[in-house]
């Protein structure tokens, strides 16, 4: 009675997605997040442990798991892979540095079975700062276009900075209409 | 006897009496900050608790009843409500299958159940759960009796690690109209 049958019916209305939000530590996940929802974001300290959040995008619950990218928390990430309908995985344009490591952390996820059926949005953050890599180098260096691993996979590379908001919803609506198509597609 | 379980949480009819488990249980798990936003982001409510000290509590329980104190307007009207939860896992071992089962309770009438399970908490963690809801949508005569008999509105708060219950909280609301000359 009472809420119980009110949110299951949300639930069967609203019809609910999970987002999984993963990357190197410092590559601006929780930011990502909190700009996409219009919220303040120069208090943001490093996450020691997840964010959970359930917002509302063009009539979806998306339900989004923000995970601590440092590498003592890189070990857990496979913890929360499953029922993931879509996997973001965010990149710092600007630490060139990293690159690699990056490249190796997105193929590690890739290759896990719990995230197969999953659509991969991967979104060149830190696009405002001096001297970041474009998504088109981005593309190279993660190997995106030759890699085989991509070729069954429903994926898309957006351009964006937390900082200023530009192209997150851009990115965000890409993920829910991929998910959506492919999810809901009968109903 | 049996132990207390997520299934006997989500069947319970009723307000318990006491506590069903030992504080000692939900050692090194700690609850940092609870805020209430309305639709439009604005903070409502924000972990302003008191200890409710209730005669039928004993030794230790004395002091784990908390009190609330909410806008009757926000919430009993069947507005869309956003909540915050942070939360530590300060033990060296990560909790398996966290599970959140919440009463809220009219009396000895149920009004709403909240379920919710963290697959997995990391060792030396602090996580923020961030949640809408639908409040209950509930009657001019209930909404009056709500006003008029403060703290006849409570919930039980039971948290599982797996089937094993961990933490018991126990809440009761007082419901302020805004109106209302102080």
């Amino acid at each position: 009675m009472g809420l119980l049958s009110i949110l299951k019916k949300v639930k069967e209305k609203e019809r609910e997605v999970r987002l999984l939000i993963l990357g190197l530590d410092n590559a601006g996940k929780t930011t990502i997040l909190r700009k996409f929802c219009g919220e303040p974001i120069d208090k943001i300290e490093p996450t020691l442990g997840f964010n959970i959040k359930t917002l509302e995008h063009k009539s979806y619950k998306l339900n989004v798991w923000d995970v601590g990218g440092q590498r003592t928390i890189r070990a857990y990430w496979r913890n929360y892979f499953e029922s993931t309908d879509g996997l973001i995985f965010v990149v710092d344009s600007s630490d060139r540095a990293r690159l690699e490591l990056c490249r190796k952390e997105l193929m590690d996820l890739l290759g896990q079975e719990k995230l197969a059926g999953a659509s991969l949005l991967i979104f060149a953050n830190k696009q405002d700062i001096a001297g970041a890599l474009t998504v088109e180098g981005i593309e190279k260096v993660l190997g995106l276009k030759e890699n085989k691993i991509f070729e069954k996979r429903h994926w898309a590379i957006k351009a964006c900075s937390a900082f200023t908001g530009e192209g997150l919803v851009d990115g965000m609506d890409w993920m829910t209409d991929d998910i959506a198509s492919r999810i809901f597609m009968l109903s | 006897m049996k132990e207390f379980g997520p299934e006997d949480a989500l069947q319970l009819e009723k307000p318990t009496k006491s506590f069903l488990c030992p504080l000692e249980d939900g050692q090194g798990i700690d609850f940092e900050q609870f805020v209430i936003s309305n639709e439009e982001s604005k903070v409502i409510f924000k972990g302003q608790l008191e200890i409710d000290l209730r005669p039928e509590f004993e030794g230790d329980d004395k002091y784990r009843g908390i009190k609330y104190t909410l806008g009757e307007e926000v919430l009993l009207r069947n507005t869309l409500i956003q909540t915050k939860l942070i939360f530590s896992n300060n033990r060296n071992e990560p909790l398996q299958n966290f599970r959140m089962v919440e009463k809220h309770f009219l009396d000895e009438v149920e009004l709403a159940c909240y379920d919710f399970t963290y697959p997995f908490v990391l060792p030396n963690s602090t996580n923020c759960w961030e949640s809408l809801y639908e409040t209950p949508k509930l009657s001019e005569d209930e909404i009056e009796r709500i006003v008029a008999n403060p703290l006849c509105v409570s919930s039980d708060t039971f948290y599982f690690e797996g089937n094993k219950l961990v933490i018991h909280q126990k809440v009761r609301y007082t419901y302020v109209r805004n109106d209302k000359k102080e």
